[in-house]
């Protein structure tokens, strides 16, 4: 009752014991707003993530920056819509660094990594994402190219929603690559077209960023 | 009451229910703490952000977030804070509201140290602003912020 009051007053919305709330009954865990989760654990996703590679080949990075763009559209009107009522006024009323701040919570109270946004090459068209503990690139072991697509794809579909626009994003460097921690790009997709090429054939995220610089749109 | 939490299924001993016996003595001074801070809350924010942004004027980047903004999300700490002192939880402040101004200043490239900074300031302007018995009880609920970690992504 008393942590409620605080609440509604602004803060963390996705503090734990106020964020989430099971019916043990019934089997049920709920979000304040009542979205239902479930907890994944390791095995599940290790598993999930096999049958995708198995099933798909090749295809596989599609399929999953595929999902995770429909994921990240949902979860981009979500999140408008409860920090909106949380804090009392719309994102676009918001200060940025309150709205990354928001988002970067999001992220991290679900377990998807810790997130950074740097917006210091929208003037470029650019925004880049760091992000820390991304969760297949801690799952899936040493890998010679970067494996959070799921994430890419999340992070295109949650930006083109919030943005209102169509927007790509593309991985620049991983983890399970052994870079110190997972970087993103995301952009108008006519921008970042050929950018995927670039990291297949080993350019960094700083030359990626450097080769996009001369891309006219 | 993290005496209470800490338990989990295990039957209290002496020790534990004297403990339990002793936070509840405490209530009554800390509901009298929470109503001083609750009544004082406006002036203790406004002097925090106000002293904070004399000490580190090289933080133009929050000023263009708005100092009024600063000092909403400094209140929010702070009441955060005291709900923490009533349920005697060093960490609730943190992880109610803290987090999401460090966040939200880390976006603004304020360097820790600035930010540590501002919960400093803020624990120690309570301590001079708020009647000595309230701010004696607060204090350890705001001054673990300073301590506190920042996010991790570099």
């Amino acid at each position: 009752m008393i942590a409620s009051s605080t609440a509604t007053a602004g803060g963390n919305f996705y503090a734990e014991n106020l964020y989430c709330e099971t019916d043990v009954l019934r089997g049920v865990t709920r979000t304040r707003t009542g979205v239902r989760l479930v907890t994944l654990t390791t095995d599940f996703l290790v598993g999930f993530r096999r049958a995708i590679l198995d099933e798909c080949g090749p295809a596989s990075d599609t399929v999953f920056a595929s999902c995770g763009r429909k994921w990240g559209g949902f979860l981009a009107r979500r999140f408008d819509a409860e920090t909106s009522t949380f804090h009392g006024r719309s994102l676009r009323e918001m200060s940025l660094a309150k709205v990354q701040a928001c988002l970067a919570d999001l992220f991290s109270h679900h377990g998807w990594g810790n997130v950074r946004l740097d917006l210091s090459r929208h003037e470029q068209g650019l925004i880049a994402v760091t992000a820390d503990e991304p969760i297949f690139a801690s799952l899936s072991g040493a890998s010679d190219k970067p494996v959070d697509s799921l994430l890419a794809g999340i992070f295109a579909g949650f930006f083109s929603a919030l943005f209102a626009q169509d927007l790509d994003c593309v991985q620049t460097s991983c983890k399970a690559c052994g870079d110190p921690v997972s970087r993103f790009l995301i952009g108008l997709t006519q921008r970042l077209s050929a950018a995927r090429a670039w990291v297949d054939a080993g350019k960094n995220h700083e030359q990626v960023v450097a080769e996009l610089a001369s891309v006219r749109v | 009451m993290q005496t209470v939490n800490s338990t989990d299924s295990v039957n209290m001993n002496s020790s534990h229910q004297k403990e339990v016996l002793d936070y509840a003595k405490s209530l009554p001074p800390r509901f009298k703490a929470a109503r001083a801070v609750e009544e004082m809350e406006a002036e203790v924010a406004t002097r925090t952000v106000k002293e904070w942004e004399q000490a580190h004027p090289e933080l133009g980047a929050v000023a263009d977030l708005g100092w009024p903004e600063a000092v909403a999300d400094v209140r929010v700490v702070l009441r955060a804070a005291a709900l923490g002192m009533l349920m005697d939880d060093t960490d609730y402040a943190e992880t109610r509201s803290a987090i999401t101004v460090r966040r939200a200043l880390d976006f603004l490239d304020v360097p820790a140290g600035a930010v540590n900074d501002l919960f400093n300031v803020l624990a120690n302007t309570a301590r001079e602003t708020l009647p000595p018995a309230a701010a004696d009880l607060l204090y350890p609920y705001l001054s673990c912020l300073a301590a506190s970690a920042r996010p991790t992504v570099v």
